[in-house]
Formats: structure tokens, C-alpha cells, sequence
């Protein structure tokens, strides 16, 4: 059983050892995982590329507020947040996990909860609590 | 592709337009590479994906947000850069959603209740004993590997991790070479 308060480091030394992996120990895994992972890569580098230049040619009118090539900085917080927290939004949880474009008028309405919550809420919590620390 | 920017080239940093004329000749050893790296930092991370880690790590480098010095290879920076950004997610996880669940409850209703009565800590624990538990499955029965693994990580030097474990250099590099086709493997993705 691995004892360490600091797991992150074991994650640094496997990855140290990847970059020092040479071409016989990269050639060791199944050639077709090997192609299918470089494929996939390759991809995302694509569309990487296509949004920068999606990004440069802002002038052109674009046709919605969602780019098709990626969900976009708000879904993916709203993405992370509901995996964490599935009970914050069933519904939008089941959707990410299943990989299903989650409706865009939950998501907006769960977005406009938090801004809520953000703004209403206590701006000394932080404070408060230390406060409440002391003797 | 343009000429790359005198500032950039002089600073020591590759300029985007060169970035990504390197992306678009990815190799397919540098690409599996990066996929395994990906894959790695998302190792016990909630809600964080391969493929969206990888793709913001490129945007960020397109986009001259995170620059890449000339002497660093591309491999070694991406997983640089990857490792950042995985922090800065779980940083964010933990400064956004702990926040939230600082609310007094009952100052709002519905979705701020729910936040305010629950905390991230316990998923974030799970999560980090799920890295372990993965890490472990990775290594079962191989207790060396595992035990150079771990010496590694605790920054022993190659003498060190030698000596506690009774291995020659022969075998401490046999053992390495183990560790790193097993990792190499384990690390692909097996879904496309």
C-alpha cells in the first residue's frame, strides 16, 4: 500500500519517466493504441489550430454566442462543477457523463444561480471565520 | 508562416506562429507522448478530462498566454504547462466551490442551499485516493517497481533508491525500464 501525504509527487516521477521513455519503450505498447492516441492527438491539436483561427478572423460575423469547436470556458466550469457535485444539477450531471450536449437553458439557469449566490453571499467569510477562531 | 517576432526571438521564446507550425506537424511518438502525459495529470482529478487538459494547454500556447523558451523541448514544455493548469483547476475547484459553500444557508433557496449544507473536501479525498488506488492496480505485483516509484518521488537520488532496495545499477535500470513500458501502456488511451 503506498503511504505519502503527497500523491502529486508520485504523478511528477511517472511523468518524468515518460518524457525520459525512449522510441523502444514507446514501441513496446500495442501499435494500434499507439496510432489511435497520436491520431486523437493530432486532432485536438487541429482544432486547437482552427480556433486560433477561428479567433483571428474576428470580424466576421459569427453565427450564435457558442462556437461549435468547444464548449467554452462558462460549460466547461459548469462541467467540472456538476461532476464534482452531481446533486447541484441532476440533470446536467447525467448529460456530461453520458457526453450529451447538456440544454443550454439549464445550464444558463444554473449559471445564473451562482452569479446570484456569488453576489448575495458574505464577502468577510473568510474573515468571520478567523474571527471566530481567536479566544 | 511568418517571420517570428524579433521580441519573441530575442527573449528566447518561440514565437506562435512557429508553435503552430510545430502543432501541425505533430509526430506520432511526440503525440502519443502528450496523450500519455494528459492522461496522467488527470489522474484522480474531478471532473478534469484528457482531452480537455491537452486542448486548453495548446490554446494557451497559441495564444501566447503561456510561452514556450526556445532551449525547452515541446513534449517537456506542454507537460509543463499541463501540470499548471491541472493545479490551477483544482486551485479554482477549491477557491470557487469552497467559497460557495461558505454561504450562510438560507440566505438564498434552492441550488445556493444545496451548495452551502455540502463540501468539496470528500470528493477531493476520494479522488485522491482513487489516484493511489489506480497507481497501485498500475503496480500490482510488482512491489520493486512500486518501491523505486515511490523513492523517486521522495527525491532520492538513483545510489539511494539502490541501496534501500538491495538493486545493482543492472537491475535499477531493468527496473526502470520496467516502470516505463508499463506506464507507457497503461497511459494510452483506450477509447477513441
Amino acid at each position: 500500500m503506498i503511504k505519502t501525504n503527497h500523491p502529486e509527487r508520485l504523478i511528477d516521477a511517472m511523468e518524468a519517466m515518460i518524457l525520459a521513455a525512449d522510441a523502444d519503450d514507446l514501441l513496446s505498447a500495442p501499435a494500434e493504441r499507439l496510432s489511435a492516441a497520436a491520431l486523437e492527438v493530432r486532432e485536438i491539436a487541429s482544432r486547437s489550430l482552427a480556433s486560433r483561427a477561428d479567433r483571428s478572423s474576428f470580424a466576421q460575423p459569427r453565427n450564435s454566442g457558442r462556437s461549435s469547436r468547444g464548449p467554452g470556458p462558462l460549460m466547461d466550469y459548469l462541467k467540472r462543477l456538476v461532476t464534482a457535485r452531481p446533486e447541484v444539477s441532476p440533470n446536467l450531471a447525467a448529460a456530461f457523463a453520458a457526453g450529451k450536449s447538456p440544454s443550454q437553458e439549464e445550464a444558463e439557469a444554473l449559471a445564473v444561480e451562482l452569479l446570484k449566490a456569488r453576489l448575495s453571499g458574505p464577502k468577510t467569510s473568510r474573515k468571520r471565520r478567523t474571527e471566530g477562531s481567536r479566544g | 508562416m511568418n517571420p517570428p517576432n524579433l521580441t519573441e526571438a530575442a527573449s528566447g521564446f518561440v514565437s506562435t506562429d512557429e508553435v503552430a507550425a510545430v502543432l501541425e506537424r505533430l509526430s506520432a511518438v511526440d503525440s502519443a507522448r502528450l496523450a500519455q502525459l494528459a492522461r496522467l495529470r488527470c489522474l484522480g482529478a474531478v471532473g478534469l478530462e484528457w482531452r480537455d487538459l491537452l486542448h486548453e494547454a495548446f490554446i494557451r500556447v497559441l495564444d501566447g498566454r503561456r510561452r514556450w523558451p526556445r532551449d525547452v523541448p515541446f513534449v517537456a514544455f506542454m507537460a509543463q504547462s499541463m501540470r499548471s493548469i491541472a493545479s490551477e483547476t483544482r486551485q479554482a475547484d477549491l477557491v470557487e466551490f469552497g467559497a460557495l459553500g461558505e454561504h450562510e444557508p438560507g440566505d438564498e433557496q434552492g441550488i445556493v442551499n444545496v451548495l452551502a449544507k455540502t463540501d468539496i473536501t470528500p470528493e477531493r479525498e476520494m479522488a485522491g485516493r482513487q489516484m493511489l488506488l489506480e497507481i497501485e492496480a498500475l503496480f500490482a505485483g510488482d512491489a520493486i517497481g512500486l518501491a523505486v516509484l515511490e523513492g523517486i518521488a521522495r527525491g532520492d537520488s538513483a545510489g539511494e533508491v539502490q541501496a534501500q532496495l538491495g538493486l545493482d545499477p543492472t537491475a535499477y535500470a531493468s527496473t526502470l525500464r520496467r516502470i516505463r513500458r508499463r506506464l507507457t501502456s497503461y497511459l494510452l488511451p483506450t477509447e477513441v
